[in-house]
């Protein structure tokens, strides 16, 4: 006879915030399933209203600590969009060696400290320390070396403040830039070793069954891997503006939940790394398409436990992509443009560590903030987690003891390397400048 | 390269910033010798505090306690009390104690390394602003100055 059977996961560990699960399963189906983030109104949209776009990106980078330079890019997009204004390829350039070191930084965070000790049955990154350290002490290298490129632009690696609309207020010195190259050319074996090793992971063999039919979402670019720029574009062949994603995309509010909801022609979808390899595996560089052959990895898939390999690929790419950057540096050029603040509308779109990041702002004659409103990927993203936990308890059988059902409950909420810190949005607040 | 490091760790704001009140101290009275001693300030370092200890073969840290003793107790900790009582010390993952441990499993730690704090409110208390004036700060500073100058 078939049992009722509740979880209750009170509080989901090692993911950014709080977040918490509640399952009942009656009759060998799932009655309810409830995603609980903990999201306290944090009126960050609200804050922005009546202040100079001079202002912005110091309080977005405050949205999220893991990815303060996503929020500033997002911004400056929309902000220079409103502003008409075009940086140049050099600044652009720029932009991208800023981010370079954010995705370096949070996805070698997260693969080391957060999914890998889950992974290889251990409690913590501690725990993992005594049978892997040589692995660990990787993840930190290529960790810090994020933040020293995060640094290198932004002045610090904690709500940077290098970054300004237009530009940058100063370019890094020729002896920092050539210190950082070296650095980071000594890590690119650290990069394929990581790979290498990661494609010997047992969970992907106990998951190879895991596939999924799903939406995905990133951006576009005809030229380059995603992080700044491009058009939205889906695995089912749709590509929108950035310009249009309200029309696409709708906000909604759950009732066990604060954090919002968000689904693409009424549907959930995925953002983040394993999105944007799977529609853009082409723009990657001809070393990772030889290395991911050579261990016998192969995108696209629709498998999530292959987030982690996803990460660590993007991770490489970043390194390279940094390394080119460096060697290319144009030090003698401007690192800011001239421009006028005006009154209008702006759309900006990039590619956080997590997944797409959206922004919009309506500016008044003097470039005071009217309106703003900004789109996390982690909330885009949990209309997708609640269905693949429904599809992947199904997969594991939901006779399971409840403490394996829990234990692979987390596992699929940690392949989203959700943020829950990055929240955003609030209801109904009116706020007065005294 | 100098050998002694001391960190002052935390936000810059609110009862956590005791690290930044401490290296501003220290750095004003001029009792520590710049030539042999590393000082800094650290906004919420996690792991990245790992970093810092490069090379370094004598460490303190200072920090904002939360341990349920009298607000503005004196705590003075090694690295092995720490590491031995973490959950006395941490509120969340990839804390002070975590990230010590972490260090102390991987052998990225110096051989000595001090914890300094003062004791604070808890997280959720309505004391938003920092306790300490100067008289108060001056204990921790004194302690802090004479390990380093048993160092030196």
């Amino acid at each position: 006879m078939s049992q009722k059977k509740t979880i209750d996961i009170p509080i989901l560990a090692r993911v950014e915030g709080e977040g918490a699960l509640a399952l009942t399963i009656s009759k060998d189906q799932i009655t309810t399933l409830a995603l609980k983030i903990y999201e306290p109104p944090r009126m960050f949209e609200k804050f922005l209203e009546g202040r100079s776009y001079q202002e912005i990106l110091d309080i977005v980078a405050r949205i999220c600590g893991i990815c303060p330079v996503a929020y500033q890019m997002s911004a400056v997009n929309a902000i220079e969009s409103a502003f008409q204004a075009q940086v140049t390829p050099w600044i652009a350039a720029l932009r991208r060696l800023f981010y370079c070191g954010e995705w370096i930084e949070s996805h070698s965070l997260h693969i080391h400290l957060l999914a890998l000790p889950d992974f290889l049955g251990f409690q913590s990154a501690p725990a993992m320390a005594e049978k892997y350290p040589e692995v660990l002490k990787r993840g930190l290298r290529l960790q810090s070396f994020g933040n020293h490129l995060i640094r290198l632009l932004g002045g610090r690696s904690v709500h940077p403040i290098g970054a300004c609309v237009g530009g940058f207020y100063k370019a890094p010195s020729e002896a920092l830039v050539k210190e950082t190259l070296i650095q980071a050319q000594n890590l690119l074996q650290d990069c394929e070793d990581l790979i290498t090793w990661l494609s010997t992971l047992p969970i992907l063999k106990t998951t190879q069954e895991y596939h999924q039919e799903f939406t995905s979402i990133s951006l576009y670019h005809p030229h380059e891997y995603p992080m700044i720029a491009g058009d939205i574009v889906s695995n089912r062949g749709d590509r929108i503006s950035v310009e249009e994603f309200t029309t696409y995309f709708k906000e909604f509010q759950v009732p066990y939940s604060t954090a919002l909801h968000c689904l693409f022609n009424e549907k959930p979808y995925l953002v983040g790394p394993l999105a944007r390899i799977n529609h853009c595996f082409g723009h990657l560089p001809v070393e990772i398409h030889h290395l991911l052959q050579k261990s016998n990895l192969h995108f696209p898939t629709q498998n999530m436990f292959w987030s982690i390999i996803a990460r660590a690929v993007e991770v490489y790419y970043a390194l390279l992509e940094a390394i080119k950057i460096l060697s290319q540096a144009r030090l003698d050029e401007k690192t800011q443009i001239l421009f006028h603040p005006r009154a209008g509308v702006g759309f900006g779109a990039t590619e956080a560590p997590r997944g797409l990041l959206w922004h919009q702002y309506q500016f008044n004659d003097e470039g005071k903030v009217e309106f703003a409103r900004i789109i996390p990927p982690t909330s885009q993203n949990q209309a997708r987690i609640e269905e693949d936990l429904k599809y992947s308890l199904n997969q594991l059988g939901l006779s399971q003891p409840k403490d394996k059902i829990a234990a692979l409950s987390e596992q699929v909420i940690r392949n989203y390397d959700p943020c829950i810190s990055c929240a955003t949005h609030f209801l109904k607040v009116e706020l007065q400048h005294l | 390269m100098k050998k002694i490091t001391i960190l002052g760790v935390g936000s810059p704001l609110g009862q956590d910033c005791l690290g930044w009140l401490v290296i501003e101290q220290l750095l004003a009275r001029h009792h520590i010798n710049l030539q042999r001693v590393h000082l800094e300030a650290l906004d919420r370092p996690g792991v990245s505090l790992l970093d810092k200890m490069v090379g370094i073969e004598r460490g303190i840290i200072v920090d904002a306690i939360c341990s349920g003793a009298p607000l503005g107790t004196l705590h003075c900790f090694s690295k092995e009390t720490v590491i031995q009582s973490h959950k006395l010390f941490s509120t969340h993952e990839l804390g002070l104690a975590e990230t010590l441990i972490l260090g102390e499993r991987l052998h990225l730690l110096p051989k000595e390394l001090s914890i300094y704090g003062l004791e604070v409110a808890p997280e959720h208390s309505t004391l938003q602003e920092p306790l300490w004036t100067e008289r108060e700060l001056e204990p921790l500073l004194l302690k802090i100055e004479e390990q380093v100058a048993a160092w030196v």
